[in-house]
């Protein structure tokens, strides 16, 4: 190794440890974070909510999410009617823009969980299977949490 | 008097006036009104005599609701939490919706958010339902369906939001929206005022 190529190596070297600690890029993906979902008995109702941040430069669409505890769920968009009653919309899809996140959460956006096959206990876990536009597929397991 | 001595003796007047006013707004008196209604356990209550004496915080709820109920009831837990459990203050959750909310529907119910002795869940007859939740101007209709695993038809119900607090003597002096994040602190705060 001559001399000058010997002062680049140090100088590169010296530069890359003296930088202040970024921040290390998250992983060029979709995740879903902060979820949970109500407690249930079977065969009533429950919930669940989350957010989803995209850190990709593409924007993608939830299609649909399917759940290890019913076979019947549906994502839901709570709303108040111009007539001041609290109502429900089901989406058909739900955008999630590149590089930012999205909020399913309590008054707004949830994962309604129909009939539940079992009793949803609080620390029991259920899994979540997203499926989105640009074929990929978002698995994750959620806690059965109480928010009272 | 010149015009702004004037001024101000009016002033003056109209605000110890105020300030004389004791108690809070009556929104409603229910107390000549009666409903036989029944608990979680099956226990037959006759509204709102039975409750005469004690303060009520009452919201308006349905089971099959996935997201602004559980609110509502998750606002009326706190609100008894963060009052310290008080033995005179009735929490009640009352159904819109009778013919599906049973007595063991409701039970299930209150054992999935733990709640205490203190906290009852109200169903009834239809019609009878239906005349209380008139009286205390909650509204409630069949929004949707959708078709169930096996088949069944389930519906979901547009509704009013709602949390509202009876005075001891069976007056409605306070009502919020149910959901709202902010109403356990509003209503605490005017219990403070109350007590």
């Amino acid at each position: 190794m001559n001399k000058i190529t010997l002062f680049f190596f140090v100088s590169t070297l010296f530069i890359s440890c003296s930088q202040p600690e970024k921040e290390l890029p998250k992983s060029n993906e979709i995740m879903l974070i902060d979820g949970w979902a109500r407690p249930g008995k079977a065969g009533m109702m429950s919930a669940a909510y989350f957010k989803l941040k995209n850190n990709t430069g593409s924007p993608d669409t939830v299609l649909n999410i399917l759940s290890d505890a019913s076979k019947n769920t549906q994502m839901h968009l709570s709303f108040k009617t111009d007539d001041g009653l609290m109502s429900m919309k089901q989406q058909q899809f739900v955008a999630i823009p590149s590089k930012s996140e999205i909020e399913f959460k309590q008054g707004g956006l949830h994962v309604m969980i129909i009939q539940p096959d079992r009793d949803l206990v609080e620390g029991d876990s259920i899994s979540l299977r997203l499926f989105l536009s640009s074929s990929k597929e978002l698995v994750a397991k959620v806690p059965v949490k109480s928010v009272n | 008097m010149k015009k702004k001595q004037l001024l101000v003796f009016v002033l003056c007047t109209l605000v110890s006036y105020l300030g004389c006013q004791s108690g809070p707004e009556i929104i409603d008196d229910l107390s000549d009104t009666s409903f036989e209604l029944v608990n979680q356990d099956s226990v037959s209550v006759t509204f709102p005599d039975d409750y005469q004496g004690k303060y009520v915080v009452m919201g308006f709820i349905y089971t099959n609701c996935p997201d602004i109920c559980p609110l509502i009831t998750q606002n009326l837990i706190k609100i008894q939490r963060e009052m310290g459990y008080p033995d005179d203050v009735q929490f009640l959750g009352v159904t819109f919706d009778p013919e599906r909310d049973t007595p063991s529907v409701l039970a299930n119910y209150k054992q999935v958010f733990k709640l205490n002795e203190n906290f009852d869940f109200l169903t009834g007859d239809p019609s009878t339902i239906n005349a209380f939740m008139d009286s205390v101007r909650v509204r409630s209709q069949v929004s949707f369906t959708t078709t169930t695993d096996d088949g069944r038809e389930l519906y979901f119900m547009n509704h009013s939001d709602k949390i509202m607090v009876l005075d001891k003597k069976s007056r409605i002096i306070i009502e919020y929206g149910g959901s709202m994040p902010q109403v356990p602190t509003l209503i605490i705060e005017d219990f403070q005022k109350l007590r």
